[in-house]
């Protein structure tokens, strides 16, 4: 197994991440759903690294990382409004990383390509990127360490629908071309139709629901079908 | 024909109203202005509305009741009335000369100085109403207004009563510039020392919880509680000539920490610590922790997330909480006269020579002082403006 969790816990005071077991394969599109305060975010955090979770443990090929630093676990993460440095430049934002990982042009190149992004790398500042050239270069700031999983928060929020549809086409072709296994977390079933094959439900702080989308989307939980997903998936 | 009539009119008014009253050369003066007066009001009355023109006179009875009827300042009035001619047609300087008009009648020993004040506050006032048109703003302004009055009346007051050549005097004495020396090169040091020392202790304060967190951070604050002769009286118990420490520093270093410079750099970062810690925290605080986490995950170490995120976004708070340590290190008084009456620093010299001779003989080098020390910050905003432009 590629990226496994299992049996992770983690207790803030007034909320609680309980027995959260995930397991991923390599090349995966992975679909992490949930509504807002559900613990999604905290959770891709704890993939991170950017905390150390009570009990469980994470692993990646096999490999232990539950308290490997953030920065040794070559995990990928898009944040939420994308975090970009502002003072740096759109170029600098990029090549940030490259500084603890030895670059690789050719890869480089295709990333660039596939994102569309070679005219933005010129900019000075970040501040006047648009929406969704913003996300873009997040996306390529985090894919250009090369790394082996990539996490995204909520990847289409705050975008105009072009953008949304870009931004999704990105994503859907560089699952493909790059291979690189995404952990796609939303609180929007229409976000990852058709694109993810297996999908976890997360509500409040526990997986609900697992599986693969169809087989959820045809026979979700009553509690979840009230409390988030609407009557529109039908 | 009509100015030959209007002009015997002028004449024969003013000597009902002027000649009997005044000798015979403010007289002449005052005639001028009156014909000065009458022949603007020809132009406004020609080009202007009635209203303008009822207005114009409105404004000559008010200068005649306030200044010639009721301060009896004939020479005032005429030069006022001449003004008032001149400036009528520029409607937005007219508030102005009404401002000058009631601090030289009203507050005559501060005409200046009130006229100075009252002038900057309708320009800010009437630049806030332009541009907001909110009422309620220019009410709240005005209350805090009458704060900045306070400050600014004592320093505009004793900026007015120098003259260059006192300054020039009090600059080449050469105690003065020794002690303004030791102020700076004082200050400074302290400065850096707390900037090496705070800002990791801050960026610690701002980033992470953990216990007696609470405590420290009320202890940060404690130097500007405590008052500065009972912060020399400690330092001087701690440091000085008979304890341990001094005697140490003495017999192995031959350096003397009380009177000493080593003394004042101790009293100046005692009292100044809080200023730039706490700008630091706020700075660090003020950045987006998502930033410090996605440079983690893009393989930076804590230490080179600090170096290449944390301390250049921090960068522009920090320094300007340098500049207040450094202020607040320049200013410093009560506990240096405690623990290092000498060497002398400026604030020290200045009390030293204000107890030896008096008020007059130390004016000069007080504004010297508030010069020399407005240079240095506004050199050091200056500084801070343009790194951050070249930041961005």
């Amino acid at each position: 197994m590629f990226f496994k969790i299992s049996g992770l816990n983690k207790n803030w005071d007034g909320f609680s991440l309980r027995d959260i077991s995930l397991e991923i394969e390599e090349g995966e599109y992975f679909a992490l759903l949930g509504p807002c305060g559900a613990g999604k975010t905290l959770l891709l955090n704890a993939i991170a690294g950017l905390y150390r979770p009570d009990s469980g443990a994470i692993l990646m090929h096999g490999r232990k990382i539950t308290y490997l630093p953030a920065e040794k676990r070559n995990i990928g993460y898009l944040f939420q409004k994308d975090a970009l440095f502002p003072h740096l430049s759109v170029k600098e934002n990029i090549y940030y990383g490259l500084k603890y990982h030895a670059p690789d042009k050719k890869y480089l190149d295709t990333v660039f390509q596939l994102l569309g992004i070679a005219d933005l790398l010129g900019r000075r500042d970040t501040v006047n990127l648009s929406g969704g050239e913003a996300r873009k270069v997040a996306l390529a700031r985090s894919l250009a360490v090369h790394p082996r999983l990539l996490l995204l928060d909520e990847p289409l929020s705050f975008l105009d629908p072009l953008s949304r549809a870009k931004v999704m086409q990105s994503l859907k072709s560089l699952n493909k071309q790059i291979g690189i296994s995404i952990i796609h977390v939303t609180h929007d079933v229409q976000e990852i139709k058709g694109i993810a094959k297996n999908m976890a439900v997360l509500f409040d702080g526990a997986i609900a629901q697992a599986g693969s989308v169809e087989k959820l989307l045809s026979e979700p939980l009553d509690l979840l079908k009230e409390r988030f997903w609407g009557n529109d998936h039908v | 024909m009509i100015y030959l009539f209007l002009s015997i009119l002028l004449l024969c008014l003013h000597f009902v109203f002027f000649a009997l009253f005044v000798d015979p050369g403010t007289n002449a003066v005052i005639l001028a202005a009156n014909f000065l007066f009458a022949f603007n009001g020809i132009k406004v009355y020609r080009k202007e509305s009635l209203n303008k023109f009822i207005l114009y006179l409105f404004g000559y009875l008010l200068l005649f009741v306030f200044v010639f009827i009721l301060s009896k300042a004939n020479l005032l009035f005429a030069i006022f009335v001449i003004l008032y001619s001149a400036i009528f047609n520029i409607p937005h300087l007219l508030p102005y000369l009404l401002i000058l008009i009631f601090s030289v009648v009203f507050v005559t020993p501060y005409w200046l100085q009130v006229f100075i004040l009252f002038g900057a506050f309708y320009l800010f006032a009437n630049s806030i109403y332009k541009r907001t048109y909110s009422r309620f703003f220019v009410v709240l302004f005005s209350i805090g207004f009458i704060s900045i009055i306070l400050i600014i009346f004592p320093i505009l007051y004793i900026f007015l009563q120098v003259t260059p050549q006192s300054l020039l005097s009090a600059f080449k004495n050469n105690e003065f510039q020794q002690a303004l020396l030791n102020s700076l090169i004082t200050s400074g040091i302290s400065t850096l020392i707390i900037l090496i020392f705070g800002v990791p202790f801050a960026y610690v304060m701002a980033r992470k919880n953990f216990t007696g967190k609470g405590f420290l951070d009320n202890l940060i604050n404690l130097p500007i509680l405590i008052p500065q002769t009972v912060v020399g009286i400690a330092l001087l118990v701690v440091l000085g000539p008979k304890s341990p420490v001094g005697e140490f520093m003495f017999k192995n270093c031959r350096l003397a920490i009380a009177n000493g410079y080593l003394g004042i750099i101790a009293a100046q970062i005692f009292v100044s610590s809080p200023f730039l810690i706490r700008s630091a925290i706020n700075a660090f605080e003020g950045i987006d922790q998502r930033l410090e986490d996605a440079s983690r995950t893009l393989g930076a170490s804590e230490l080179s997330t600090f170096m290449r995120i944390s301390l250049p976004l921090a960068g522009g708070g920090i320094f300007s909480g340098c500049i207040l340590a450094l202020a607040r290190a320049l200013s410093e008084v009560g506990s240096l006269m405690v623990i290092a009456y000498h060497p002398m620093t400026a604030p020290i010299y200045i009390y030293d020579q204000f107890i030896q001779y008096g008020l007059s003989e130390i004016q000069p080098m007080a504004v010297l002082l508030v010069i020399s020390c407005l240079w240095a910050f506004i050199g050091l905003h200056w500084l801070r403006h343009q790194l951050v432009k070249k930041a961005k």
